[in-house]
């Protein structure tokens, strides 16, 4: 981990925070009233994730949220002063967790999306 | 004239666990709390160890918990702390006996800060700050007592985090070098286990008994280095490598997280940010299981929608929502002090985003219990 390493996953972890406020209320305001009434059956899911723009939002909150739960799950484990070879492990295993939740949820859309 | 009751913790080197000592005392109402220890050690046990020096809060020496507050004994009257008074030694630092801790691991990062612990001056009243210094907030000020060290939750779980006085004085030499390298402190502060490890828990700040500041130096050196002030290459200094095994073994540990009794509200907002951010990843990984029903087709999907309207499942969100209102607004209040915004004002800054949590949270309710009532 080079000197920088804390300096930028702290902004990122700060920024990505941010953004989730936003995104998350988008998340929101997009399923309740875009949707209108909200996504109560599986044919209003599938009309919804049809809007590219929807689509596009959801991409974007999946991949932001990922990355902030890494990097908070990563900042636990730091924080318990972890030597440094068990910390590269702890970078593995979240950088391993915010792919698995980026492909699951892509994996999700394009079921979905495709029936 | 009172009687008090003083519940000491003792311990002795080979001792193979703590114990507790009740020695009953007089008190008039300016005795301090060091006063009456060193009276107990005079009249009733000459094995009791403790340390002070100076009588008047300008050494640092005597720096304790007082009913689970860091304090300066020699500063913190009896009177005002009840009929039974518990006295313990700082947390997160070796015991070396009684109510005596190890300080040299401490007294050490001060060098490494480039911050010398000998300082020549002061200033006198009415002075005016030197061109070029911000305030007259002095970090000099420090006592090194150590007390910081105790109330924070980072030093309690990580034993290569540099630590509130080392980092406020490394701030000090950013503000005011006096032939010592800027960089150099910056540089040193710029790492994993420097200033990014902080969670602006503030706690060294409410309880440092000459008011450093150290959770706002912290921040502040954020502000400088995102700025991009050029650091030079860090030799890595021998306290940031892992720490050796007592280290660890001298500090709470998680304990610290989950006993935040006799905090101030920066602590409590670190517990909760933590407690909230964990239940949150759990409920993304629960969310996306949940969503796998979407991939089974229209009636696994239905179902689970008909079940999710469920009284119980709808209280269940509104404990999720307070989640993610608390972490989301105490996550703007930790990012922007983090990054040097309102570190003066963090507390403020904490109840006006609360406020807005509150009423979020009530309208947040009031949409679930009109979908339980329109289910
Ligand atoms: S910063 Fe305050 S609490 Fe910490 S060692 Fe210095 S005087 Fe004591
Ligand atoms: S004895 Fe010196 S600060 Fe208390």
């Amino acid at each position: 981990m080079n000197r920088d390493a804390g300096k930028f996953w702290w902004l990122v972890q700060a920024f990505s925070g941010v953004a989730l406020v936003l995104l998350l209320g988008m998340h929101f305001i997009a399923q309740h009233y875009v949707a209108q009434g909200g996504l109560r059956t599986y044919a209003d899911v599938v009309a919804y994730l049809d809007s590219p723009w929807v689509l596009a939002l959801e991409t974007l909150f999946l991949v932001v949220v990922a990355v902030h739960a890494a990097l908070g799950l990563r900042a636990v484990a730091l924080d318990l002063g972890l030597a440094r070879g068990q910390q590269r492990l702890v970078d593995g295993a979240v950088a391993g967790f915010a792919l698995a939740v980026v492909f699951y949820g892509l994996w999700l859309f394009t079921r979905i999306g495709g029936g | 004239m009172s009687t008090v009751t003083l519940r000491v913790f003792r311990f002795k080197q080979g001792d193979a666990a703590p114990h507790y000592d009740t020695f009953t005392v007089t008190a008039g109402p300016r005795t301090t709390v060091l006063e009456a220890l060193q009276a107990v050690r005079r009249d009733q046990d000459p094995s009791l160890i403790l340390r002070h020096s100076c009588h008047h809060a300008s050494c640092g020496t005597c720096g304790m918990r007082v009913n689970g507050h860091e304090v300066l004994a020699c500063v913190t009257p009896l009177a005002d702390l009840g009929p039974v008074v518990t006295v313990e030694p700082l947390q997160n630092a070796p015991l070396v006996a009684d109510l005596v801790v190890d300080m040299h691991p401490f007294y050490a990062t001060f060098t490494q800060a480039g911050m010398p612990l000998v300082r020549t001056s002061d200033n006198l009243a009415g002075s005016h700050p030197a061109p070029g210094i911000e305030t007259l907030t002095r970090f000099e000020n420090c006592l090194e007592c150590g007390l910081c060290l105790s109330a924070c939750p980072v030093v309690a779980t990580d034993p290569l985090y540099l630590g509130p006085a080392a980092m406020a004085a490394a701030w000090r030499v950013v503000q005011e070098p006096r032939g010592a390298d800027p960089a150099q402190a910056l540089a040193w502060v710029d790492q994993e286990h420097g200033c990014w490890r902080c969670h602006l828990a503030f706690e060294c700040s409410t309880v440092c008994p000459n008011d450093v500041q150290p959770g706002q130096a912290i921040a502040a050196l954020r502000q400088r280095l995102v700025q991009g002030e050029p650091a030079p290459p860090r030799p890595r200094p021998a306290a940031a490598e892992p720490a050796p095994s007592p280290a660890r073994a001298a500090r709470r540990g998680l304990r610290a997280w989950f006993d935040p009794r006799g905090r101030d509200v920066g602590y409590w907002a670190f517990v909760l940010h933590r407690v909230t951010g964990l239940a949150l990843v759990f409920y993304l990984v629960l969310h996306l299981w949940v969503l796998r029903l979407l991939a089974r087709g229209p009636q696994a999907w239905d179902d689970f929608i008909a079940l999710a309207r469920s009284p119980l499942f709808l209280a269940l969100d509104g404990v999720l929502l307070f989640g993610i209102l608390f972490h989301g607004l105490n996550g703007l209040r930790v990012a922007l002090v983090g990054l040097g915004r309102g570190a003066a004002r963090h507390k403020a800054l904490f109840w006006a985003l609360m406020a807005v949590l509150v009423v979020a949270l009530l309208v947040g309710v009031a949409a679930l219990v009109a979908v339980v009532h329109g289910a």
